[in-house]
């Protein structure tokens, strides 16, 4: 049975979404739906123990079918796919522990398009095959589709048309690369096209990487794409939040790295997606200025912190690659943490919009974590934000353009997490002396410490996760193991640290005092509807295309 | 208001289609067609009577099209893991493809009939 | 000069187009369907041999066109199909709350 744990990973939370199924057939039966939803969620925990001892033999791989390898649709875990895997099972059992109590409709469904999409976020990261790749991403996608109109009924509507049609059009693309790359090679499988593909011509390379580019950028929100980004995270309820920001569009960022770890023989790759990095990165920070919403702040937030991935991984040397998925496992940790905040703000509140908040020290629980995933989301030294944004930066040393954009990012992102920390927990609203805010149900407050417990342990020993769980992962990508030690207190980053937040809170001073002017700002970024960014998108395609072709 | 001969067509042609959706299905692993484009041809058929006989007589028969579906699921998981239990990988071939072809019709025709039953209780009434 | 994958692109083109340009909500979706299949045209048109026949396997028959992409294409018009009515369910839905087609106007 040990053998055939792969495919039972991605079955077991489809299993369990059947017997809600059958059960929600029968009346007044929710307690036993939770309690599948449960077991099904908890399970994949124990597997991933189990295939953790098999991993250090070597690759797993499991052809479905009976089939030989390379016809066959192979499941493979290496270590790239373990980290993923973790970091799936632990965000989407928090997360379905807090929904339990948010969740106010009392019917099954929710749960079954939740259990659907993990199993389709298990799928993504296991499987071995690009068309499989394909059908995976779709049922994952799908089920986000409908989760998202869960949230309040006008707005979140609107969000799942936009980003229904533009998640179309990144698969339109991703299939029409997927289909040169066949016509040119010959079979499917990943580790077939990455030792072929040096044998296709340069000019359909330009081609194929383009389009790939095109679909990853959409599906991992780099900055000419984010369109719908902003729209879909925030009007989602908050446990769906939590897991669209935090694993839905890092399998954009997964897909990126065993696309660019197929070997393209191009040039100038590196520098061109270090520069779609940094633009991201700095773009989140700039689009956030306007907003008084603390879920559309979160969002643009997530923007920022995957240009910070984009630029590591674009490096692609042993440190910006580690850096990159350091960051991508603590960006789910702290960002779902944020996320879970915002939620119990707003299930007890009532309103997002963060003027009128006003929270004060009646909810201790939401304060503590809040400032300790603002800590880490800042790149302070104790948690873990610092770790991996400390290897990203030296990683683009050579390149000081990029590394003052990125410092520049960092400043923004203090200023407004600190904006958030005013505004909704220290500056007490008239609100506070009608009604006394309690603090939120057990049930919620538990995932938000043990996400917070997380941010501390992965922050405070580095080296233990690095050598288990990153390293192995960013090896199996670049050949070649190499051993990185993080200096844990080394004095040159916490004073560089400390002036990045000095910077941001002189920032927000300035954003508080002016507000008015940017309020202005904030008219002209509202007009683009759907129709926009799809012309947008197309643009930067075309010219992403000719930037190639000249310079190969 | 539909006509007569619309009424009296469409009782008339309503089991040949049938017959020739479950032919498409039955003959899929030889010849081209499957379960997939059997199940299209079925629900065609019965939407065809639903479109032109009223959908409101139709209502009732949503949750047995929902019995039918979660069963499909369950089988096709079934004959799946039936491949580990005979020693061999998930979804091996044990001779089980046109049982496949069978239960992905029937899902496929309940799923599509299910979907028109449900979006027509929002048509709005125009008259 | 008029083969498979010059359609194929024109078609894609054409929904691309389609999207850009439409206000009207069912409009959009008929391009995002032209689009699907503009990309199943390419992929059939993708294993084309010359001088060849359908591929089912008989004695003695061995010039066949590649069947891979088309069973790859049954896949994706099963998305595609559940995609198309999962738009327009919401575009029902968001007609019931707004009162109108257009999406310039459902601010």
């Amino acid at each position: 049975m040990i053998d055939h744990l792969p495919i039972f990973l991605i079955i077991t939370p489809l299993i369990s979404a059947i017997f809600l199924a059958i059960f929600s057939l029968f009346a007044k039966a929710e307690k036993i739906q939770k309690i599948t939803a449960f077991i099904g969620l908890f399970l994949p925990f124990f597997y991933l123990t189990l295939l953790y001892q098999k991993l250090s033999n070597g690759i797993i791989e499991y052809n479905i079918g009976g089939w030989t390898k390379p016809y066959a649709i192979t499941l493979v875990i290496d270590d790239l796919t373990f980290t993923f895997a973790f970091i799936t099972s632990i965000i989407t059992f928090l997360s379905f522990i807090y929904s339990i109590k948010y969740m106010k409709n009392k019917d099954g469904k929710f749960y079954f398009f939740f259990l659907v999409m993990v199993s389709g976020l298990y799928g993504i990261f296991l499987t071995g095959d690009i068309f499989n790749l394909y059908v995976f991403f779709e049922l994952t996608v799908v089920s986000s589709y409908i989760l998202i109109t869960y949230g309040d009924k006008k707005v979140s509507l609107k969000a799942s048309f936009k980003y229904l049609v533009v998640g179309s059009l990144a698969s339109f693309f991703f299939l029409f690369a997927i289909g040169l790359l066949y016509i040119k090679i010959g079979l499917l499988n990943i580790e077939y096209l990455s030792i072929h593909i040096h044998n296709i011509d340069t000019q359909t390379q330009i081609v194929i990487f383009s389009l790939f580019l095109g679909a990853i950028g959409i599906k991992a929100a780099i900055i000419p794409f984010h369109g719908w980004l902003v729209s879909a995270h925030s009007t989602a309820p908050s446990p769906i939040s939590a897991i669209l920001s935090g694993i839905t569009v890092k399998t954009g960022v997964y897909i990126f790295i065993r696309i660019f770890a197929l070997g393209f023989t191009l040039q100038n790759l590196n520098e061109m997606i270090m520069v779609l990095g940094a633009i991201t990165a700095l773009g989140g920070v700039i689009g956030a200025l306007v907003e008084w919403d603390i879920k559309r702040l979160l969002a643009y937030h997530t923007i920022s912190q995957i240009g910070f991935i984009i630029v590591g991984i674009g490096a692609f040397s042993t440190i910006g690659l580690a850096g990159g998925i350091y960051h991508v496992v603590n960006h789910a940790v702290f960002k779902g943490l944020l996320f879970l905040c915002a939620g119990a703000i707003i299930y007890r509140t009532g309103t997002k919009d963060i003027r009128e908040h006003g929270i004060g020290k009646t909810m201790p629980v939401t304060l503590i974590t809040y400032i300790i995933a603002a800590l880490s989301i800042s790149g302070v030294t104790p948690f873990n934000g610092a770790v991996s944004k400390s290897m990203i930066e030296s990683s683009v040393y050579s390149y000081p353009i990029i590394w003052l954009i990125l410092v520049f990012a960092s400043i923004g992102t203090v200023a407004h997490f600190s904006k958030i920390l005013y505004y909704s927990f220290i500056k007490s609203h008239k609100n506070l002396q009608k009604k006394k805010y309690q603090e939120v149900p057990l049930s919620m407050q538990i995932p938000m410490i043990i996400l917070a417990f997380f941010c501390i342990l992965l922050g405070v020993l580095p080296n233990l996760w690095l050598d288990n769980l990153i390293l192995p992962a960013s090896s199996s990508i670049l050949s070649g193991y190499s051993v990185i030690q993080i200096k844990f207190l080394d004095p040159l980053h916490i004073i560089k640290e400390w002036i990045i937040v000095v910077l941001g809170l002189i920032l927000l001073k300035v954003i508080i005092v002016r507000s008015k002017e940017i309020d202005k700002l904030r008219k002209l970024i509202s007009k683009f509807n759907l129709n926009t960014c799809i012309f947008i998108m197309v643009t930067t395609l075309i010219f992403i295309l000719i930037f190639l072709k000249i310079v190969n | 208001m539909t006509s007569r001969i619309i009424l009296t067509v469409t009782r008339v042609l309503f089991p040949f289609i049938l017959l020739f959706g479950i032919y498409i299905i039955i003959f899929g692993h030889l010849s081209p067609g499957g379960g997939f484009q059997g199940g299209v041809i079925l629900a065609t058929a019965i939407m065809l009577v639903i479109v032109v006989y009223g959908h409101r007589r139709f209502q009732r028969f949503v949750p047995y099209l929902l019995f039918i579906e979660i069963i499909g699921v369950i089988l096709f998981i079934l004959i799946g893991v039936s491949g580990i239990a005979s020693g061999k990988q998930f979804l091996v071939n044990l001779g089980t493809i046109p049982l496949l072809n069978i239960i992905i019709g029937v899902k496929v025709f309940s799923g599509l009939v299910l979907m028109y039953l449900f979006l027509s209780k929002w048509e709005i009434k125009n008259d | 000069m008029i083969n498979g994958l010059n359609i194929s692109i024109i078609l894609f083109l054409v929904g691309l187009y389609g999207i850009i340009t439409n206000k009207n909500v069912i409009k959009i979706i008929m391009s995002l369907s032209i689009m699907g299949n503009g990309v199943v045209l390419f992929f059939i048109s993708l294993g084309f041999v010359k001088d060849s026949i359908a591929p089912i396997i008989l004695p003695g028959i061995d010039n066949i066109v590649d069947p891979l992409p088309q069973a790859l294409m049954l896949t994706m018009i099963v998305i595609n199909l559940c995609l198309t009515a999962l738009a327009l369910t919401i575009v029902t839905w968001l007609y019931h709350e707004f009162g109108t087609l257009d999406i310039g106007e459902m601010k």
